[in-house]
């Protein structure tokens, strides 16, 4: 379970999140949508634990700055960076490493480099990798731990359509194994499948939430520009 | 440390595999590996030659602490010399690890340059300085371990602290700017009283006063202790400099840290990545200082490459110091220096109309020395909207190198009238000279583009950088050539025509280099 409360975030003079709270509940898969500047990064950034912020959040009831959060918590950003002198199978074994993951670990490494096709890349370096594989390794890196909550900034941006498609795949499979994800994305209709609690922020408030359940036939779309008057991703 | 541990080990072991892959690498290794030895050579060469007894290392090895200390002071100070990629953002933020031991691991990477200099200098202590073993391998343990707690610690402190408030850790960087200030003070009270000769750094170094100056003073006080004789000032100095070490430490492992500083180094890892990027290009780049413009608007004097030359007027009318950079200061700074040198030293006189060519000497000096520097040129290549405009590639070329072309004749004025003053060249010279810094500076910007082409994707690279200083020299060539060919004609009498004829093999040059530039254009892939 992921839970905001009261979040506040302010840059000098800018306030770029106003006192935001939800909660994202187990097993299910919360949608941040806003237009650019609304503060989604922000807020993300803070959850992530990258950000001072005034308010609280918690990761399954821990302190998202906690250790005990933190082992069970992935982020997967929205810009991938890799280390340019580590493999792709490096990458992977680091964080084998940094979450203390069991040996196990390292076969369900294998199964994600193979079904994200990044196998026969594996000894590739970090700074031979293109926007896409590294967006893949990214991924790979944040599944791998088997997370209670997952949290991906736009991450279908620069992959491919077999990857947004296995990445969808594997996002409905963790659902299932009552994984609480937050995903954040200016492609509605990449999430028009997936999600179930929609959250839609437009200077750094949060303007609405929704539950799938509770808005009958509409879709995603057409509840994102009735909140927003139109206004664009 | 496990995971960090990991990752040093597979980030070296892959390094040296990537560096052995690549010649250039492998080269630079030998290179210092190399430098290294001659260092060692050159140094017990210059130790037998003084005849250097063991007590003079005390002095050497605290020129090393005077010459470190105060400049990782400073930086901490600044909260700054922690450098986080933003790989570990993405990778060791967020994993499960404490965030103060994060902050070890990004200090630690940096010690590396002090253990070099440590193995360096304790390497010298045993054979060039016949030391004894035990002495060196207490010094080496000091600088590669206490040095590094105190030091470690204060980063620690200063950086990730979460019961310090934002006043306090201003008053500890304060407090530190107050040492060095001190520790500059005793320098000068130092030299005050005593003589200049020979041993006066020595006698600074073994000064009271300034072995009391807390951290550089106390460290010194510790070499002189081990390696010099032994006073009441450097032990009570040494002990001063461990208890330090102890204290700082121990405040460092009590305090609270959950990763508060990760926003600011976060920020710090955009700037320096974003600075890295532009020192690669040749940029200057102050990191975290963004380039502020002014507000202004251009009209459009003209439609296709001419829109070329007015956007980058634009673009220099937004800069503070409109066209002039670095390069017209140095351009500036030469000319003065040349024009006060003939005014003070008599001799100067004795060259008569030869110290004519003391200008194209110096230009091209300027040309070399700045040719790492981009010019808006270099940038026009990166933008395929130069490629794309609808007009003929000579025309692109000359648009995109006007405004150029107008710098290098500033430039040529900034250093020719104040040298001019000062050598009291004839007019004619003067004129000649101008001409020389904008065929130089014309050649320069061209051969950017045939090193471009010719290096390709690498356009940062070693063939890159290579590639370019071979048309430098081929440039600077013609020019020697053309004023060689001047004087045969005229038997080395008129220097009139022996600068004219540099400049002749210049333009020249310059001339055929912008004809294959136009035709390459067309043919060569855009830089981005």
């Amino acid at each position: 379970m992921l839970e905001i409360r009261n979040v506040t975030k302010k840059y000098h003079k800018t306030l770029a999140v106003d006192n935001v709270s939800f909660m994202v509940n187990k097993g299910r898969i919360g949608i941040l949508l806003g237009p650019n500047g609304a503060g989604k990064s922000t807020l993300i950034k803070s959850i992530a634990g990258l950000l001072k912020y005034n308010g609280e959040i918690f990761i399954n009831g821990f302190g998202a700055r906690t250790l005990e959060a933190k082992r069970i918590f992935s982020y997967v950003p929205e810009l991938p960076a890799m280390y340019d002198a580590l493999t792709i199978k490096e990458h992977l074994e680091f964080t084998i490493k940094a979450y203390g993951l069991s040996e196990d670990a390292y076969q369900y490494a294998d199964e994600l480099m193979e079904i994200f096709e990044l196998s026969d890349k594996q000894d590739k370096f970090g700074n031979e990798l293109s926007k896409g594989m590294m967006q893949k390794v990214s991924i790979c890196c944040g599944l791998l731990i088997k997370p209670s909550v997952i949290l991906l900034d736009e991450p279908m941006v620069g992959l491919d359509p077999k990857a947004i498609k296995t990445l969808k795949e594997k996002i409905l499979q963790l659902k299932e194994q009552g994984t609480t994800i937050l995903l954040s994305t200016h492609m509605l209709e990449m999430v028009a499948e997936l999600w179930e609690d929609l959250f839609i922020m437009n200077q750094g408030n949060i303007m609405g939430t929704f539950a799938k359940e509770n808005v009958g036939n509409k879709d995603i779309e057409q509840i994102f520009f009735d909140m927003t008057g139109g206004e664009n991703v | 440390m496990k995971p960090m541990i990991y990752l040093w080990y597979i980030t070296l072991k892959n390094q040296v595999k990537m560096s052995l892959r690549k010649p250039a690498n492998l080269l630079a290794i030998i290179f210092f590996a190399g430098y290294f030895l001659l260092m060692l050579w050159s140094f017990a060469n210059m130790a037998s030659d003084m005849k250097l007894q063991t007590v003079d290392i005390a002095p050497i090895l605290s020129f090393f602490v005077v010459l470190y200390t105060p400049l990782n002071l400073a930086t901490y100070a600044k909260r700054k010399g922690i450098v986080f990629k933003k790989s570990d953002i993405n990778l060791l933020f967020t994993a499960p690890l404490p965030p103060k031991l994060i902050m070890l691991f990004a200090k630690i990477r940096t010690i590396w340059a002090d253990v070099l200099i440590s193995v360096f200098v304790s390497c010298a202590g045993v054979l060039i300085f016949h030391v004894s073993f035990w002495k060196v391998l207490v010094y080496f343990l000091f600088t590669t371990v206490i040095k590094q707690v105190l030091e470690t610690s204060l980063v620690l402190i200063l950086y990730t602290s979460e019961t310090l408030k934002d006043g306090q850790r201003k008053l500890i960087s304060i407090s530190i700017y107050i040492i060095l200030a001190v520790f500059v003070l005793s320098v000068g009270v130092c030299i005050l009283t005593h003589d200049f000769e020979v041993l006066s750094a020595r006698k600074i170094m073994e000064n009271t006063f300034f072995q009391m100056v807390p951290f550089i003073g106390w460290n010194v006080a510790f070499v002189f202790m081990l390696f010099s004789e032994v006073t009441v000032v450097n032990v009570i100095g040494s002990i001063l400099y461990f208890a330090t070490a102890v204290v700082l430490f121990v405040i460092a492992k009590k305090m609270k840290c959950q990763g508060e500083y990760y926003e600011d180094a976060m920020k710090f890892a955009d700037d320096y990545e974003e600075a890295l990027k532009k020192s690669k290009k040749g940029e200057a780049a102050v990191i975290g200082k963004k380039k502020k413009y002014l507000q202004k608007t251009i009209e459009y004097k003209g439609t296709g490459a001419k829109a070329i030359f007015y956007r980058q007027l634009l673009e220099y009318k937004k800069n503070r110091w409109f066209i002039f950079g670095l390069g017209s200061f140095l351009y500036l700074l030469f000319g003065v220096g040349i024009g006060v040198i003939a005014k003070l030293i008599p001799e100067f006189g004795e060259l008569q109309e030869l110290k004519c060519l003391i200008l194209p000497a110096a230009m091209a000096y300027i040309a070399f020395f700045t040719s790492g520097y981009r010019t808006k040129w270099a940038t026009e290549l990166e933008h395929p909207l130069t490629f794309l405009i609808p007009d003929s590639a000579i025309k692109k070329l000359w648009y995109a190198t006007l405004v150029e072309h107008v710098r290098a004749l500033c430039d040529g004025l900034l250093i020719t009238v104040p040298a001019a003053i000062g050598m009291g060249l004839e007019p004619v010279y003067v004129l000649l000279s101008i001409f020389c810094c904008v065929f130089l500076n014309a050649g320069k910007n061209y051969t950017e583009l045939l090193a471009r082409y010719i290096s390709g994707k690498n356009a940062i690279g070693v063939v890159y950088t290579l590639v370019k200083m071979v048309f430098q020299g081929i440039l600077i060539t013609s020019g020697i050539i053309g004023g060689l060919l001047g004087g045969i004609f005229t038997g080395f009498t008129k220097m009139v025509l022996i600068l004219t004829g540099v400049n002749a093999g210049l333009f020249v040059i310059a001339l055929i280099m912008a004809s294959i530039s136009s035709f390459l254009f067309e043919r060569m892939d855009c830089a981005e």
